[in-house]
């Protein structure tokens, strides 16, 4: 039951330096970590009964765009497919509130703005993905099955690693 | 300052004074109220020279005073088992000095005569080599680091393999992404046989690893490699999951099933010497074609008055459905009619194998017709009357 | 781990308001002493107060986008790790990497300086996701490690635990200081307990109290822990270089 709660008496500091200087323990027979951590002391006290910091409200991080945000969102558009590969890749979202200032600075009317900026997103990623779609037939034709054969290169996997 | 202010915080001065004295009083051991020119901590030697003093650390002097005290333990072991032997020997009557081990062994069940079932519980006199497992070695340097770099969680060996076999998994997958991304198709060679091994049990596994693991660790340990065996690429890391399978032997028939020899009449026979069971002990032949006629001691089936010998005897030829086909000679000596006829019933399935097909062998197998049964007369014990009899219980 | 997923998301939006190349800790490096070996031999290590260099090891950058700043849900937010905090974003608590920066250059420093003593240095992580990746971190820089279920008194009663008198670790370093998501690992406790000093990367909902040296950020991201991992290695492999120059010059 009356396990040893030492660890709640000051610091691990504190402890060693009372045995030293009451000459508990030899000086000689310090532990290793003493002298760092009286050079490198941690910057608050590692003690467990510390008094419990000021409770000041939690600061909401918000920005100016998260207005337009929740505008994109609640008329249905940003919810895009986000390349995970490609962590620096831009997020649907983004791309509609750059065309979003983009089209504001070309002076196009306040309420239709959103549908817009929307349309035109919406209108490039169509155009990028028949692109993909047709690289990827052509590709698929020109390729015969004894190219992809070559290039299965089985030797040189199994060599490798 | 924490504790200054958790001093505030916890007890108004003007609620219990008392508290706030005993507080003040812990406060002095604090790092804060410790005097800064404090000359214990100010004149301590530096690291540095202190590194150069200190060669050996308190682990490995505990451990050399460790291990002189097992070399002397061991010493005065071997002192007392040499004597044991000598007396045991005068016991038997024998000469003590070419007295072997094999005799202890002999000496030690006649003396000390035991029913108890299992042999390790039996008394026995072993050199202290045998009976006091061997002591790890050190597993820590002169300066008290452990050389295993998992030691601290106490199973560095099974740990390191639970380690391990995650490594394998990643470079398993890691190899697969590869095939993918270059296209390739498997290598059709490259095959895991694990049909005719399995894992291996956990006393052998402990064995390997030289540390007793836990139920839960061990399925643990048949979850990863299960897991890594499930890989599509798994044949790559074959050495290492062969190391923990062990082969499947099969015994049963391991032994070479003897070709059958044609005798004058151009017939085939098989003759099986020493068929075994209980005392007795013969010989069985086996011919065919034949006509189920069968031949003990020259005479015929009824050599056997009873009707569990006669049974007993049949048995594999009914079993083989070989009845009508092959004719059965056999000379039996000793024993009763149950050991008798055991040892035929033995000699027979055993001279069949050469005249039944694999599928046949299989199930004989299985219906226990191969195996020797090497049950003997449990001997009588004293104080009692039989091998396990006890003399009756009275009251008074 | 549904809650770190959303925060993942989260990634592009807060982009802005950090100050990626922030200087409030590399102050320091300038005010470096020049190292003179011919001057101050005499001088040890500890005088100096970034002996190793750890301080360019990494920038605020680095932690942002190995994402060491997400903290867990408003809910489950220890009331200690409040004066680390940046803010909330919708729900999700943010960490100043400014202040993680400076405990974390605390921290490698002073492993260097274990590591330069010959201490032995144990990793400690109960997170099986990151388990493999911190053995491997451990064995790479030939120290060592448990990422395993503690049983109870390996540090309390190690002379029994282990059958022998055994060295216990100098400095134990806790990728997560959680069993799970409500209890602390016993070590932390019993390495207090035991006068051996810790540093452990606090979440948002751990207590950092019995920690020597807290680090305030992202304890569950793998991204997050292999950056860890990749420092502390960099530090201990400072430190024992440097103790292999200490120790030929000592031959000689």
């Amino acid at each position: 039951m009356a396990s040893s709660r030492l660890e709640r008496i000051g610091t691990i500091f504190t402890r060693v330096e009372g045995l030293l200087t009451r000459g508990a323990m030899k000086p000689d027979d310090r532990p290793l970590w003493f002298d760092v951590y009286k050079a490198f002391p941690p910057i608050t006290e590692p003690k467990f009964a510390k008094p419990k910091p000021e409770i000041k409200s939690i600061r909401p991080i918000l920005y100016k765009e998260d207005i337009l945000r929740a505008k994109f969102h609640s008329n249905g558009h940003g919810l895009g497919v986000v390349n995970m590969l490609h962590p620096t890749s831009e997020t649907h979202t983004k791309k509609l509130l750059q065309q979003y200032k983009k089209l504001k600075a070309e002076g196009v009317p306040e309420h239709e703005l959103i549908e817009k900026s929307a349309a035109v997103v919406e209108n490039e990623r169509t155009v990028e993905r028949q692109e993909a779609s047709k690289a990827k037939i052509t590709g698929r034709n020109q390729e015969s099955s004894a190219q992809t054969l070559a290039e299965a290169d089985l030797k040189n996997i199994f060599k490798e690693n | 300052m924490a504790l200054c202010f958790s001093v505030k915080h916890l007890f108004p001065i003007s609620k219990c004074y008392v508290k706030n004295i005993i507080l003040n009083n812990v406060c002095k051991y604090t790092s804060k109220n410790v005097p800064t020119t404090n000359h214990a901590l100010d004149n301590m030697t530096d690291w540095e020279t202190l590194s150069k003093k200190k060669k050996i650390s308190k682990a490995m002097k505990a451990y050399l005073e460790r291990a002189k005290e097992h070399d002397e333990f061991m010493k005065k072991q071997e002192f007392e088992y040499k004597i044991g032997k000598r007396h045991l020997a005068n016991m038997m009557g024998e000469d003590p000095e070419t007295f072997t081990q094999k005799d202890v062994d002999r000496a030690i069940e006649y003396l000390f005569p035991s029913g108890i079932y299992d042999p390790a519980a039996r008394p026995l006199m072993k050199p202290p080599e045998e009976v006091f497992p061997a002591r790890k070695a050190a597993e820590f340097d002169e300066a008290g680091r452990p050389h295993h770099f998992l030691f601290y969680t106490g199973k560095p060996n099974f740990f390191k393999l639970l380690h391990d076999g995650a490594e394998h998994i990643q470079q398993a997958y890691n190899f697969e992404d590869k095939v993918i991304r270059k296209k390739a198709v498997p290598d059709p060679n490259g095959e895991l046989n694990i049909d005719n091994s399995i894992w291996l049990t956990k006393e052998q596994l402990e064995q390997v690893l030289v540390e007793s693991i836990t139920d839960l660790e061990y399925d643990n340990f048949k979850l990863l490699m299960e897991r890594l065996i499930s890989l599509p690429y798994a044949y790559r890391h074959k050495e290492f999951i062969e190391k923990y399978r062990k082969p499947l032997v099969t015994q049963r028939f391991a032994l070479e099933i003897p070709k059958p020899s044609y005798d004058d009449e151009g017939r085939a026979f098989v003759t099986t010497y020493e068929c075994l069971r209980k005392k007795a002990r013969g010989d069985v032949t086996i011919r065919v074609p034949g006509t189920g006629k069968i031949t003990i001691n020259g005479k015929d089936l009824t050599y056997f008055e009873d009707v569990q010998p006669r049974e007993q005897v049949m048995f594999p030829l009914f079993f083989t459905n070989m009845q009508d086909r092959v004719d059965v000679e056999c000379n039996i000596e000793g024993g009763g009619p149950s050991g008798q006829s055991g040892a035929i019933r033995w000699g027979i399935a055993w001279g069949l194998r050469s005249f039944v097909d694999k599928d046949m062998l299989e199930k004989m197998q299985v219906a226990g017709l191969l195996t020797r049964d090497h049950r003997r007369r449990e001997r009588k014990k004293p104080g009692q009357p039989g091998a396990r009899k006890k003399p009756t219980w009275k009251r008074r | 781990m549904l809650c770190r997923n959303i925060k993942n998301r989260y990634i592009n939006y807060a982009v802005t308001v950090f100050r990626y190349n922030s200087t409030a800790s590399q102050v320091i490096l300038e005010t470096l002493p020049e190292r003179d070996d011919a001057v101050e031999k005499k001088k040890s290590p500890l005088d100096y107060p970034d002996y190793f260099k750890v301080h360019d090891l990494f920038t605020v950058k680095d932690l942002f986008d190995a994402r060491v700043h997400f903290g867990h849900k408003e809910g489950s937010l220890n009331d200690y790790m409040r004066p680390y905090l940046y803010g909330s974003r919708l729900g999700h608590l943010i960490f100043d990497l400014d202040i993680t920066a400076e405990h974390l250059r605390k921290a490698l420093n002073v492993t260097a300086h274990i590591a330069y003593r010959g201490g032995i240095i144990c990793f400690f992580n109960r997170n099986a996701l990151n388990a493999h990746l911190v053995e491997n971190t451990a064995k790479e820089c030939g120290e060592y490690a448990h990422t395993r279920f503690w049983r109870g008194g390996i540090f309390t009663n190690a002379n029994h635990q282990f059958g022998a008198v055994t060295r216990l670790p100098d400095l134990c370093i806790f990728l997560n200081t959680q069993n799970n998501i409500l209890n602390q690992h016993t070590a932390v406790r019993d390495s207090a307990k035991m006068l051996i000093p810790t540093i452990g990367i606090v979440d948002s909902n751990c207590n950092p109290n019995l920690i020597t040296y807290p680090i305030p950020g992202n304890d569950d991201t793998p991204s997050a822990i292999q950056l860890y991992c990749e420092l502390f290695k960099q530090a201990i492999k400072r430190g024992k270089e440097e103790r292999m120059r200490f120790l030929q010059e000592n031959d000689n």
